[in-house]
């Protein structure tokens, strides 16, 4: 896949910022490629987010820009959940914004107010936060990802952000940190190795080989994604798979069981740990955004209703027939059930039909992945 | 600086006057327009600039086409019209000419944006379109908003006239242009024949976009599935009933699933109502539960609801949407019914 390389940098013009060592990784990373540097005052990058937010083509030409600022509220959130779902109780570091590739059902157009490309470069802040927040609780089954307001791998290249993070976690074995990726960027992964502790674990997101090539534009084929995984078992590291969003798509049954095909050519079950099934949902916003960005894709045009977290999702009885077909499929390459299967924001009902031991809260579902993780990790899969 | 165009004055028979490619403006009937002309005369004169031994119309497009009507005005050159005639105007500048003049005078309606946005695209980058023109046609600087402007020329005549007469609502007409003329066409007809409100039109066009993109085919077919043809064709329906009954159509073949799903429920649940307890489905669609709700006022009442909730905790709809109708699992979080 082509590597994103910014057209413009604008750095906010504060020491935590110029004096960080993401802000010099970007620099060092785009030398030679004449890409124009602004240093701003905060004000002056509010005005040119307003300006650009002005013109429709934002969502695409706002991402030419790379903004190295700071990130003034908390850098490590709960991964949001509804009641009514059962969540799997995850923490997300919010450390970037935005995502270069372009995937059609990505929420991430219709959440963000700010159109560029956006890394947090205060990391004295960060790890202040990790520390007041993480330490002393041994206790506490954390597992952290990197992959919910951005890509965590898209801007690897320039940042080396995921390197750092690794390196504050390689000494807190505990903490579970998932980098969650559709690209193929393994750098980082292979050029270092897996660190001892084994708490990190790479991540790829799957889905149906002809969404792969229809709505997941700019991004890295499942082929590939699943190439770069298997250097990353090579180098050490365990591999989390997540199909998300699962969407009702022409030839579903057999473009899915060829991406699953692929997934156990370059994959034992044993380098997985879990995967995760989550079907296609979207607030009411992003369906407008979506018909109008990607005229050619149909994927809003299905019978959905209205579900307790206010999205539109397919009916339970469609969403049951995807999810019992992708099971089926990965159960074949894996009869022993070594890979940990869960739902993502799915009702109890769903789990009672589908799988076994439908956890009794948020807290048991993220225990029994986090155990699953540290088994792993400790001995070998299986 | 201000500075006076280079023009003058003429009187030029009207059969020595062409139409010319700079028209923004729809042809139709212009009866306010053609009443005062007939009544007063032409108070403002044609603009028009020198074209081959001829002239041709820089702006007066509708004021020309109402005198043109007459006959020997367009033959024998008895009829001659004061006409302004500049001198020296580059194509792209007798367009802008055009444009401005009647977005000053009385603005523009949304056909008219549209050509006046595709005629300047010939001329201009789309960039400088939207970044220059828009704002000077009082239109917002947004891309989005030109595509949906432009896209408008695609309407067929009649779907544009309604759209200028108000009869048609702009969302609707949005809707109307990923169809082909003859859906357009069928959908016109349709609107003719049911006398549909703006809400009713909006909600129909957008109806039939979505449902051909769910199938994956087109309008037109859509249309024949829902049979919307013989439904505006039946002479015992009234209007009223032909709207109707296109509506449930359309809205089937959308939520197909749905619509099974109420069905089988008020074949079962309709004992219930009548005896005023409501018993709602809605949340089964994703949780097997229903939503059972009722009110009483006295103690006659709560015995009837009670005797109700009886029947229905016997029921063949207690029994299908609370237990077995997946495959005989449990309720609850820790059931054990699993095919993995």
């Amino acid at each position: 896949m082509i590597r994103y390389y910014p057209e413009k940098i604008v750095i906010l013009n504060e020491e935590k910022v110029t004096n960080s060592i993401v802000t010099a990784n970007i620099l060092k990373s785009v030398e030679g490629r004449a890409v124009p540097v602004s240093y701003m005052s905060e004000e002056a990058i509010d005005g040119l987010i307003a300006e650009t937010k002005k013109n429709e083509t934002a969502y695409f030409e706002g991402k030419k820009t790379l903004l190295i600022t700071v990130n003034r509220g908390e850098f490590l959130k709960k991964c949001p959940g509804t009641n009514e779902y059962i969540c799997c109780d995850y923490y997300i570091i919010d450390f970037a914004q935005n995502c270069p590739m372009e995937c059609t059902y990505c929420i991430l157009q219709a959440y963000l107010n700010n159109p560029f490309m956006v890394v947090y470069a205060n990391t004295d802040d960060l790890f202040a936060e990790l520390e007041s927040r993480l330490s002393g609780v041994a206790e506490k089954k954390y597992r952290i990802g990197t992959g919910e307001f951005t890509d965590s791998l898209a801007l690897e290249h320039l940042t080396q952000y995921s390197k750092i993070l690794m390196d504050y976690f390689a000494d807190k074995p505990n903490l579970i940190v998932e980098f969650k990726s559709k690209t193929d960027y393994i750098d980082t992964f292979t050029r270092y190795g897996a660190p001892p502790a084994g708490n990190i674990l790479i991540s790829y997101s799957m889905n149906a080989r002809n969404v792969n090539l229809r709505e997941e534009l700019k991004t890295a084929t499942i082929e590939e994604r699943l190439t770069a995984a298997a250097e990353c078992v090579k180098a050490g590291y365990k591999i989390t798979l997540h199909f998300d969003p699962i969407i009702d798509y022409e030839n579903f049954d057999t473009e899915m069981a060829a991406t699953i095909e692929l997934i156990f050519k370059y994959l034992e079950p044993s380098d997985i740990v879990y995967i995760s099934l989550g079907a296609f949902r979207f607030i009411p916003a992003l369906a407008d955004i979506i018909a109008a960005r990607f005229p050619k894709s149909r994927i809003i045009y299905d019978e959905f209703i209205k579900g307790y977290d206010k999205k539109s999702r397919y009916f339970r009885f469609k969403r049951e027939k995807l999810f019992r077909t992708v099971i089926g499929l990965i159960r074949r390459y894996d009869p022993d059930k070594k890979i940990e299967l869960y739902f993502c924001m799915e009702s109890p009902e769903m789990w009672n039909a589908l799988l076994p031991d439908a956890p009794a809260s948020d807290e048991e579902l993220g225990g029994t992945l986090y155990d699953k993780c540290g088994k792993c990790i400790k001995t070998k899969c299986g | 600086m201000y500075k006076n165009p280079d023009y003058e004055y003429e009187l030029i028979p009207v059969s020595e006057i062409n139409a010319g490619n700079g028209r923004i403006s729809h042809k139709c009937a212009y009866p306010a327009l053609g009443a005062s002309i007939e009544a007063n005369g032409l108070i403002t004169p044609l603009i028009v600039c020198r074209s081959g031994g001829r002239f041709e119309i820089i702006s007066g497009f509708k004021r020309f086409d109402i005198i043109a009507k007459n006959t020997q005005a367009q033959t024998d050159g008895s009829v001659k019209i004061k006409c302004l005639v500049v001198k020296d105007l580059a194509p792209a500048d007798r367009l802008w000419l055009n444009i401005s003049e009647n977005a000053a005078s009385r603005g523009l309606n949304p056909v008219e944006e549209g050509e006046a946005l595709k005629k300047l695209s010939a001329f201009y980058d789309k960039t400088v379109v939207i970044e220059k023109y828009m704002p000077a046609m009082s239109m917002q600087k947004s891309e989005y908003v030109y595509n949906r402007s432009a896209s408008l020329c695609a309407l067929i005549g009649d779907a544009k006239t309604s759209l200028v007469n108000g009869k048609l609502p702009l969302q609707a007409a949005a809707e109307l242009v990923k169809f082909s003329s003859d859906e357009q066409r069928a959908f016109m007809d349709m609107a003719a024949a049911t006398g549909m409100g703006a809400n009713l039109l909006n909600e129909t066009a957008r109806l039939l976009f979505e449902t051909a993109m769910q199938y994956g085919k087109t309008a037109g077919e859509i249309m024949a599935m829902a049979s919307i043809a013989s439904i505006i064709e039946d002479a015992k329906m009234t209007s009223n009933q032909k709207t109707e009954t296109i509506r449930v159509k359309l809205h089937a073949l959308k939520r197909p699933m749905y619509e099974t799903a109420m069905a089988r429920f008020r074949e079962l649940a309709g004992e219930f109502e009548a005896r005023r307890i409501s018993v709602n489905p809605f949340a089964y669609f994703e949780k097997d539960e229903l939503s059972v709700k009722f009110s009483i006022t006295s103690a006659e009442d709560l015995s009837a609801r009670i005797d109700a909730l009886e029947r229905l905790k016997k029921s063949r709809l207690a029994e299908e949407f609370l237990s077995g109708r997946q495959g005989g699992k449990t309720t609850g979080r820790k059931g054990k019914t699993s095919n993995d």
